[in-house]
């Protein structure tokens, strides 16, 4: 699942999931057919294969890794439950990727955020954080800042910039248009970039 | 000056994708221009943050507990299987016996699709129903649900497609 046309920007370095990104090949193929007859050994393949991208996304939800690790076990045992009725209509990472969007949105929907939502659009004028703070820090506030946006503009970006699926992958996996998926990257980027700051980035 | 680009226009432009219109429109529009480098800020942003990476004993801890979840709940199906056997068998007689769901009928008569259900006294169907299907004690020893309500509760998709494909087979295709 690379992205297509010219080398995309939103492409993280520490955050390159060859294992999510490429493509399902001929081997995946087998493996979600050996599950699908009954193999619990097969499944424990995919485990393998996806968990850390899971729990990535999961993470990006959440931010904190106690609800992360429980968000990642739900996602693939409900992939477990369900595997029989895969088709094979879209990749297997997009299947589950689906699966664990839905379990975080159900989660974040059956409690309250611990910080609150922003609207759709933030004003202009938010106050820019103005010291310049460690990478650690930075990376702290990034993660926090991204769990304030709205539910369809965080689900956009993490997908986009974490895990640098294709906007058309991403519409699959969200269920809306292209054009959907690209309006909610770019106010999610607009609007990360005023909650953090200006000279978090400088 | 032409119209201002939209979202999805400024992030083809964001990414390098965009029609030479749309880029020329960039360079001469100052409030579109803005937006895109403010929307690059945010990426520039996203792109310093990480997620903290666990330890390799955690991912075989993690692979661990979920496969113990799957074991732990093909051992709860396996306890509830018979209970549903039992029902499906139980639904099965009653359907297939003439006067049950197929002829709640009074005085001969097929009730209108509106009208209420007799009253459960004198409908033979829930007899039927009380005499084949499973007891509470029975479920609890087989299933460890309190009633049948608890175990259909209890049934995630598969098991109810089981249930109904078990109940087919038992109807032999009779239409319910
Ligand atoms: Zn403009």
């Amino acid at each position: 699942m690379t992205a297509a046309g010219p080398a995309s920007p939103f492409l993280l370095a520490s955050a390159a999931v060859p294992s999510a990104s490429s493509p399902g090949g001929e081997d995946e193929r087998e493996t979600v057919l050996a599950c699908q007859r009954g193999q619990r050994e097969a499944f424990d393949r995919l485990v393998t294969r996806y968990q850390r991208d899971v729990y990535r996304l999961c993470y990006r939800y959440v931010n904190n890794h106690h609800d992360a690790n429980d968000l990642a076990q739900d996602a693939f045992l409900r992939a477990y439950r369900a595997i029989g009725r895969f088709r094979g209509d879209s990749a297997f990472s997009t299947w589950l990727y689906r699966i664990a969007v839905n379990v975080c949105l159900n989660f974040r929907a059956a409690r309250k955020p611990a910080a609150e939502e922003l609207p759709e659009s933030l004003p202009d004028g938010v106050a820019p954080v103005a010291e310049r703070m460690e990478r650690e820090e930075e990376s702290r506030r990034v993660r926090e800042a991204v769990t304030r946006l709205p539910e369809k503009q965080r689900a956009a970006l993490i997908l986009k910039v974490y895990h640098d699926l294709t906007h058309d992958e991403v519409a699959r996996i969200l269920g809306c248009s292209v054009g959907t998926v690209k309006a909610n990257v770019f106010h999610a980027l607009a609007n990360l970039r005023r909650l953090v700051g200006a000279e978090a980035g400088a | 000056m032409s119209k201002h680009l939209s979202e999805p226009d400024l992030l083809d432009v964001l990414e390098g994708r965009a029609s030479g219109g749309a880029r020329a429109h960039v360079g001469d529009c100052a409030a579109c221009r803005a937006r895109v480098e403010e929307a690059s800020g945010g990426l520039e942003r996203a792109r310093r943050c990480d997620v903290p990476e666990p330890s390799t004993l955690y991912w075989e801890a993690f692979r661990a507990q979920v496969g113990r979840r799957i074991r732990d709940e093909a051992a709860r199906r396996r306890r509830v299987w018979p209970a549903v056997a039992a029902l499906a068998a139980g639904i099965a007689v009653v359907v297939l016996l003439p006067g049950t769901v197929r002829g709640p009928r009074i005085h001969g008569q097929r009730l209108p699709a509106w009208s209420a259900l007799p009253a459960s006294e004198g409908d033979a169907g829930l007899l039927v129903l009380e005499g084949m299907a499973p007891t509470p004690e029975d479920l609890r020893a087989v299933a460890g649900c309190e009633g049948v309500a608890d175990c259909l509760a209890d049934l995630d998709d598969e098991e109810s497609r089981a249930l109904a494909a078990v109940l087919r087979g038992e109807i032999g295709g009779r239409s319910l």
